[in-house]
């Protein structure tokens, strides 16, 4: 029976934020591979991504282990009802059209992390526990950490002289 | 997985290569033990019956593909032995077989008006005792 | 009309999962299928090949097993039943790439996979960015057109042509990746594709936030019990049918189950404004023309046209050409230009033209569906009976194998035909009509607006629809 993630103790809203972080860099991956034979550049931006995934995972999980220190939880992503930050790449006839360039991978990132800001700030809004609360607003900043490191590349993309070659 | 992509193999061998040889055997097994002659229905003014002659072997089973490769009908008779085709569409190939029981030289006609020339749409069987035939197999 | 409804009567969402029965599921799921189906195909193919190859250039085609099946059979199928109901089912059952895709993966039945490798034999090479879109397939179809006169009487030139494209494939699938050729090149894939958009069935993600959270995507990059989407197409992505070939390998490799095949309301597909372009809006626009251009030529009273299109004379035949080449490609993209024109005018709304022109070009599938609808009736009724004929004797080698080989031509339900091509004809102008107020609605934000905006273009349904009506009973 999965739960909401507003029924769950703050220590397991953590290990779920840690496992979001994880699947994301294993779709990233993924991504990568559709994208190998396709479109290099666009693979190693997705690459680029699934390993700043796992980093921000790797810092949840230092937060995670100086506050609770090594106690278990079994808790993973497929155990919430909702779907957290969870990055997709929608243009179905991508490949048909043979139009996707580095940029749409980086749109991808970015969308996923303002959804879940979103996601976490009304989550603290609607929570009526202060600790939980608190951990909601925590990962929204968090998020908006992520988010401009998607601004940034975003940015740095237009820049470039070959973005829109 | 290995013994069914054999089969399909098998299959895809049997559907190209096994279809093009089933139907070159079929079609030789039907007429075995018949001579076959293929006769082209055509109006005079394109160059009548091809062949015009016909020479077969008295005692002989023969078997005549009549085809019409026009696009007027035609007909066919072969009265001396009985035989008529009361049409041959365009494109259609009709098969007439029998033995000739006699020897002689006996005329066969277009049987439809398939142009004004119509009445000089002819050509002839000659029977022999033996023969050397001039006309083609196919 | 009421808003989200097909014809105001059935909602656009509605579903009906046929995957959902689990006879159905197996079947689809089996690596048989659709092989099983091609491997029949092939041993059709190879004795349409066989008959046109033995019939030459002059035998006449009523009689000629490649011609009849290919031209009477198929071409009516897959424009009566095959595209408008089961969309792109043809391109599941295909024989003429599978020698090319057979050489691609080295297998028929089995997987060939190892995970982070292409599992694919040849160059695999990218197609030409500039030619990924319809822009070729409607030259192609349009030139293959040109010889309709030939390949209907002449065995010879239906066996050149499918030998042609067989030959392209192959090559095709030995330079480029996956099925370029069925993707970009295929003369008949592109107005499969565009009419599929109209069909009552579809290949699509059953829950999508299944999709979202699953971090191997099977149906893109295949594993072992399937290849990713043959036809470049991101399986859990997708939302309209043009460019799904429905080979059901998304629904083998998908490890949730997550992917159905659907019956749905006709027409939805032409509603969803992605990835609309002008090719696609040409090759709407190519295939009423050409529906025309038939119904004018050989189902209407004019015998000089026919004998031009039937190459009588060299001049004759270059008439034809020249006049059904610059009516597809100009005549009659310019008025549907006028119309279009005219809607934005109406609609006072500061869209661009070529956005309003694409936008629109999509509520003629309907009209053009049934144009080649009642054009098929107009071939199948009076010339259906020659079918038992070369099941007889495929080859007219005078044989008889199922004793039908002098079956008489007997036409069928012909003093029915007219009335049935105007009901057909009237049905196609009833849904281009739904889809041009709703398209209209898409295109110009206000809804006053999208009325005005909507006047000229069903002035050009009515009016294309008023002319074929005419060719019919006139």
């Amino acid at each position: 029976m999965k739960r909401s993630l507003a029924e769950l103790s703050p220590p397991e809203v953590l290990k779920v934020a840690i496992w979001i972080e994880e699947r994301n860099a294993r779709i990233y991956e993924n991504y990568a591979e559709m994208f190998e034979w396709y479109e290099p550049d666009v693979a190693r931006t997705f690459r680029e991504m699934a390993r700043e995934e796992r980093e921000h995972g790797r810092r949840l999980n230092a937060m995670y282990a100086e506050r609770y220190g090594e106690a278990t939880c079994d808790l993973t992503d497929e155990d919430i009802r909702e779907l957290v930050e969870a990055p997709i790449f929608e243009d179905g006839e991508a490949f048909v059209y043979d139009r996707v360039r580095r940029r749409q991978a980086l749109e991808v990132g970015l969308l996923a992390e303002r959804r879940a800001r979103a996601f976490y700030m009304e989550s603290a809004e609607r929570v009526e526990e202060a600790a939980l609360r608190a951990l909601f607003r925590e990962l929204a900043e968090i998020e908006a950490e992520h988010e401009a490191f998607f601004v940034r590349k975003l940015a740095e993309d237009r820049a470039a002289p070959s973005a829109e070659s | 997985m290995r013994r069914q992509e054999a089969l399909a193999v098998a299959l895809a061998v049997l559907a190209t290569v096994g279809t093009v040889v089933a139907a070159l055997w079929y079609d030789r097994h039907r007429d075995a033990g018949r001579d076959v002659i293929e006769l082209l229905a055509i109006q005079p003014k394109n160059g009548n019956w091809q062949p015009n002659e016909i020479r077969l072997e008295r005692g002989r089973p023969v078997r005549l593909k009549i085809r019409n490769v026009e696009t007027v009908s035609h007909g066919f008779a072969l009265p001396d032995f009985g035989i008529g085709v009361a049409e041959i569409k365009p494109g259609e190939v009709h098969v007439v077989d029998f033995t000739p029981d006699r020897t002689g030289v006996f005329p066969f006609y277009c049987t439809v008006w398939c142009s004004p020339e119509h009445m000089a749409m002819a050509g002839r069987v000659i029977v022999t005792e033996s023969v050397a035939r001039a006309s083609s197999d196919r | 009309m009421r808003e989200g409804y097909v014809l105001g009567l059935i909602p656009e969402t509605w579903r009906f999962e046929l995957t959902r029965f689990p006879w159905v599921r197996r079947l689809l799921k089996s690596r048989w299928m659709p092989l099983a189906l091609i491997l029949f195909n092939v041993f059709l193919f190879t004795v349409i090949l066989m008959a046109g190859f033995f019939g030459g250039l002059t035998s006449p085609g009523n009689y000629n097993f490649g011609i009849m099946i290919v031209w009477i059979l198929w071409w009516v199928l897959l424009m009566t039943v095959l595209v408008p109901v089961l969309s792109r089912f043809w391109c599941t059952m295909c024989p003429l790439p599978f020698l090319g895709e057979w050489l691609q993966r080295l297998r028929l039945f089995s997987v060939r996979y190892e995970r982070g490798r292409n599992p694919y034999f040849g160059l695999n090479k990218r197609w030409p960015r500039s030619l990924s879109n319809m822009w070729l397939m409607n030259i192609l179809f349009l030139a293959t057109t040109f010889a309709s006169g030939f390949f209907t009487v002449r065995p010879a030139a239906t066996f050149v042509l499918l030998a042609a494209i067989i030959a392209l494939s192959v090559v095709l699938s030995l330079i480029y990746r996956a099925r370029t050729f069925c993707l970009y090149v295929c003369p008949v894939s592109g107005f499969q594709g565009l009419y599929s958009n109209f069909a009552l069935t579809e290949v699509r993600v059953k829950d999508p936030e299944i999709c979202a959270r699953h971090k191997q995507k099977g149906c893109v990059v295949g594993n072992e019990r399937g290849y990713g989407c043959p036809w470049l197409l991101l399986p859990y992505a997708f939302r309209r049918n043009t460019y799904c070939g429905m080979c059901f390998e998304c629904l083998k490799t998908c490890e949730y189950d997550n992917m159905a095949v659907n019956l749905r309301p006709p027409g939805v597909d032409l509603l969803v404004d992605e990835k609309r372009g002008l090719d696609e809006a040409y090759k709407a626009l190519i295939m009423l023309g050409i529906a025309i251009v038939f119904f004018v030529t050989f189902q209407g009273p004019w015998g000089t046209l026919k004998d031009w299109a039937n190459a009588a004379t060299l001049s004759g035949y270059l008439t034809f050409i020249g006049l059904h080449a610059s009516w597809n490609l100009l005549v009659l993209p310019a008025i549907f230009l006028l119309f279009v024109w005219g809607a934005r005018r109406a609609a006072r709304q500061s869209v661009p033209l070529k956005k309003v022109y694409v936008n629109f070009s999509y509520a003629t599938v309907p009209l053009g569906l049934a144009a080649w609808i009642a054009f098929s009736l107009g071939i199948i009724l009076p010339n259906g009976s020659y079918l038992l004929h070369v099941l007889s004797d495929p080859f007219a080698w005078g044989w008889n194998l199922f004793g039908t080989a002098h079956f008489p031509w007997t036409p069928v339900l012909t003093g029915l035909m007219p009335y049935l091509m105007i009901l057909t004809l009237l049905i196609g102008l009833l849904f281009s009509i739904d889809i041009a107020l709703k398209i209209a609605r898409q295109t110009f934000a206000e809804p006053e607006a999208a009325v005005r905006g909507a006047f000229p273009i069903l002035g050009f349904l009515g009016a294309t629809t008023l002319g074929l009506l005419w060719l019919f009973v006139g």
